[in-house]
């Protein structure tokens, strides 16, 4: 089998070579970063007009997917003009189009298992009985909407680094929860702020390296 | 005794069985590359390998030459860029040549 894992070797290698250039960490990042505003124009404006709190969940995710969308746009933009013409074009074999078509399906279904966690069952059925329970509320946020969709993807995909940052997004809810019942006040999403401009910082400094080692061919 | 080294000696492939266009270590790559991909560019395979351009451009006309690979130019925007392709003539022998050289290396593992 010595054949087999080389050329599993290579190809792992060559798919990997994907995520050398920082833009998945900025896009990462800013998806962290962009949940702040949207949480803030729900919270603070659209939902004491008309919205009751179910409609407040329902528009929050709807509104941050919009903007996940919205950046996807953007990001497969920037890969098309800034990344391909350096690192070259390729394509891949079958194999690995089965796995982002599963990729995309699952993300579709993931979302309608979100929509229907936090408009039905969490409002209705968690919601009664635990109550308000801060500690819950981030585990359940961190979980549903970091962790497992970040380790699906990091899983599918192949992208290591964003089980670290699922994991780390995850436990800052968590803290930022802690921090609010040691100091009587908390201070929603601030730790996503400070996580997802971590994060950027991080892909900045990648793509700026990225560009340096891959000047543009003329 | 002799009938053993005899044994030995037939059942070892000779390095005329290899195929040398491809045994040798860059094309061998490239062709592992193209392999496990659907197509590649130019720059793509020469990042890839870290050869330069001109050797690299000499050993795609060797392997173009004995029809293993495609290539075929194209326009993205202005740019032109070399999109290459393993043949199914260059699949088969590289399928060959893989299979040839993990007998080889089996059959040391089992002496």
């Amino acid at each position: 089998m010595i054949e087999v894992k080389f050329l599993k070797k290579m190809e792992k290698k060559i798919w990997k070579s994907n995520f050398k250039h920082g833009l998945w960490d900025i896009l990462f990042g800013t998806i962290l970063i962009i949940l702040i505003p949207t949480h803030y124009f729900i919270g603070n404006i659209a939902l004491r007009i008309t919205m009751g709190h179910h409609s407040f969940i329902f528009w929050y995710v709807f509104l941050g997917f919009s903007c996940l969308t919205g950046l996807c746009i953007l990001f497969k933009y920037l890969s098309d003009t800034l990344i391909s013409e350096r690192v070259g074009f390729v394509k891949y074999r079958a194999n690995r189009k089965i796995i982002l078509k599963k990729m995309i399906i699952l993300c579709i279904i993931y979302l309608g298992v979100i929509l229907l966690f936090f408009g039905y069952i969490y409002t209705k059925l968690i919601y009664p009985i635990m109550g308000n329970d801060r500690f819950f509320n981030a585990i359940c946020a961190g979980l549903m909407i970091f962790l497992i969709p970040c380790s699906i993807t990091a899983y599918l995909i192949e992208f290591k680094k964003l089980y670290i940052y699922g994991l780390l997004t995850a436990i800052g809810t968590l803290v930022n929860e802690i921090f609010g019942y040691f100091i009587g006040k908390s201070y929603p999403f601030l730790i996503l702020l400070i996580i997802g401009s971590i994060i950027v910082c991080i892909g900045i400094l990648i793509f700026i390296r990225f560009l340096k080692k891959y000047p543009k061919s003329v | 005794m002799k009938n053993n080294k005899d044994e030995i000696k037939n059942s070892l492939p000779t390095m005329d069985d290899f195929d040398k266009i491809i045994h040798e270590p860059a094309r061998l790559l490239i062709l592992s590359i193209l392999y496990v991909l659907e197509s590649a560019d130019f720059v793509f395979i020469k990042n890839q390998t870290k050869l330069t351009d001109g050797n690299l451009s000499s050993h795609l006309s060797k392997l173009e030459v004995v029809e293993f690979i495609d290539a075929q130019k194209k326009f993205i925007g202005k740019k032109p860029i070399t999109i290459l392709k393993l043949s199914q003539k260059g699949r088969s022998a590289f399928e060959k040549y893989k299979k040839k050289m993990v007998y080889f290396l089996n059959s040391l593992n089992r002496r």
